[in-house]
């Protein structure tokens, strides 16, 4: 059975579940849940977070996932938990996202200690869960390729509670270890001699001595929140700093979010975006997002649309339940820092970049 | 008259939390084990959340809830959590694929909820008012 039949049933399954209690055994002690989706993308002539480099034509690609989580509960303080991944994004791809116990002491100290869920703004621990999100991938200026994102770290966190009164709390988490992080950078292109034929890398650099934090601050406004968080390590070349400040409304009807971050090392990235969705009925969404990102680069001209993305999208969902979600979206990307062709140099050699790329993306996402 | 104030209700979005908050509509259950007479909705909100592991009078805490499709798990949500089911569903597979929790178990009736209640030390959980109750204690919900 092929990876797409496999994930169609699991997803028709999942239709019947809109709880997030997944599946039980043994008496609660482990838990079982799910999450994934199936998604085909038209994008023009460019090649979007280098999507071909993966195996996916250039101008179009296909995504499929399913993620399992397990929670393992030895007693009531100390949880096992883990996530395996099955993706197929141009080539069939399988692992572990993380897998961490933890000891819970308080409400307001646990520790936690293993690979473990990168704690960074709003989404960066949920990436897998499409259904938590208006549109099928995550904003990419900030969740992309884009230096600051990264899954998750090896070392040993702490997080809590620190604070609940009428209407206003306080979580925090802080960590440290190491951690991998994920660029790509198609402007370091202008900065050696353009080879025809040239296909750019997804790098991973490696953060060491990470230690990073956040704090989310709720407020008396039901579904009003707003979190400040970032992390510091150290690359090969360069000392990281990477720093971001989210603010979410999430309602019945409306889910706003704005996100902005800034990441230094040698280059500097800074960019964010704003995302507004309503429910029309209980199954309609409708939704919007503006995005932008730029980045400087040492030797590289700053006029360069390599440096820079800006994008505009419109989305219209359909909800068969909580758990379970069609979704189409048509979206304009201008600037080439995310978007560029599969063969660059061949493009910037002949003066055939273009700047605009559309997207239209059509996917179903479901979760249990 | 009626109607149409319910119909500027309505159109004002207010409906679901005032059908909500109407008293009476669900009964807080407790194993009869329990010396508690009574919980503020902040502590049953907690409890319901995980966010709070242990009774006020101490000992594990064992909360059960009924199933997101049933009428009364939206009016306990609206009571207790002064949010709506779906909120807490959103809530929960945050906090489960995070890795930071898993909610309580949700079971599909009242009958359900009245047994697991009635047979499990330190269980909470709750049931439509109306709900022919034995074997549990009820506890009242104070604001």
């Amino acid at each position: 059975m092929s990876h797409t039949l496999f994930l169609a049933a699991v997803a028709i399954l999942c239709s019947f579940a809109s709880e997030a209690g997944g599946a039980e055994i043994a008496d609660g002690r482990l838990v079982i849940n799910g999450a994934g989706g199936a998604a085909y993308a038209i994008t023009g002539h460019n090649d979007l977070q280098g999507s071909s480099l993966e195996g996916n034509p250039a101008d179009n690609f296909r995504n499929v996932e399913f993620n399992l989580t397990l929670a393992a509960k030895i007693s009531p303080r100390i949880t096992i938990a883990t996530q395996l991944f099955f993706d197929e994004i141009g080539a069939p791809e399988a692992g572990v996202d993380w897998t961490f116990v933890e000891l819970r002491l308080a409400n307001w100290l646990k520790v936690r200690a293993g690979k473990v869920k990168l704690p960074l703004g709003i989404s960066n621990e949920f990436e897998a869960v499409g259904t938590l999100r208006p549109f099928y991938s995550l904003p990419d200026t900030v969740y992309g390729p884009t230096t600051i994102s990264t899954e998750s770290y090896y070392g040993a966190g702490l997080t809590g509670e620190l604070f609940a009164g009428p209407g206003w709390t306080l979580d925090y988490d802080l960590y440290g270890g190491q951690t991998t992080v994920t660029t790509l950078e198609p402007y370091f292109r202008l900065t050696v001699p353009l080879v025809p034929g040239t296909v750019i890398a997804l790098d991973k650099d490696n953060v060491r001595g990470l230690f990073g934090g956040r704090l989310i601050v709720g407020t008396p406004i039901d579904g009003l929140s707003l979190r400040v968080s970032g992390y510091r390590g150290a690359l090969d070349d360069a000392t990281m700093v990477a720093a971001m400040l989210s603010v979410e409304y999430a309602g019945d009807r409306w889910l706003v979010r704005a996100e902005v971050f800034r990441a230094a090392e040698a280059t500097m990235n800074h960019g964010g975006y704003l995302e507004v969705a309503r429910y029309l009925t209980s199954q309609i969404q409708v939704a919007a997002q503006v995005q932008g990102m730029r980045s400087h680069a040492p030797g590289v001209p700053d006029g360069s649309s390599l440096l820079w993305h800006a994008s505009a999208s419109l989305g219209l969902n359909y909800w068969f339940s909580p758990g379970m979600v069609v979704k189409a979206a048509v979206s304009e990307l201008q600037g080439n820092r995310l978007a560029f062709p599969r063969l660059l140099d061949d493009a910037l050699l002949s003066g055939s970049l273009s700047k605009s790329t559309p997207l239209f993306t059509l996917g179903t996402q479901f979760s249990f | 008259m009626r109607r149409r104030h319910l119909l500027a209700l309505l159109l004002l979005g207010l409906t679901p939390r005032v059908v909500a908050q109407e008293p009476g509509e669900f009964v807080l259950i407790a194993n009869s084990g329990r010396p508690e007479v009574a919980l503020s909705r902040d502590e049953a909100s907690r409890i319901f959340l995980r966010k709070e592991l242990s009774w006020p009078q101490g000992g594990e805490v064992r909360p059960v809830d009924q199933s997101a499709d049933l009428p009364v798990r939206e009016r306990f949500s609206e009571a207790v959590h002064g949010r709506s089911a779906q909120v807490i569903l959103r809530y929960w597979l945050q906090q489960v694929f995070a890795g930071r929790g898993t909610p309580p178990p949700a079971l599909q009736s009242d009958a359900e909820v009245l047994e697991y209640v009635a047979r499990t030390p330190g269980a909470l959980g709750y049931v439509s008012s109306g709900t022919r109750l034995a074997g549990v204690k009820t506890l009242k919900l104070r604001d």
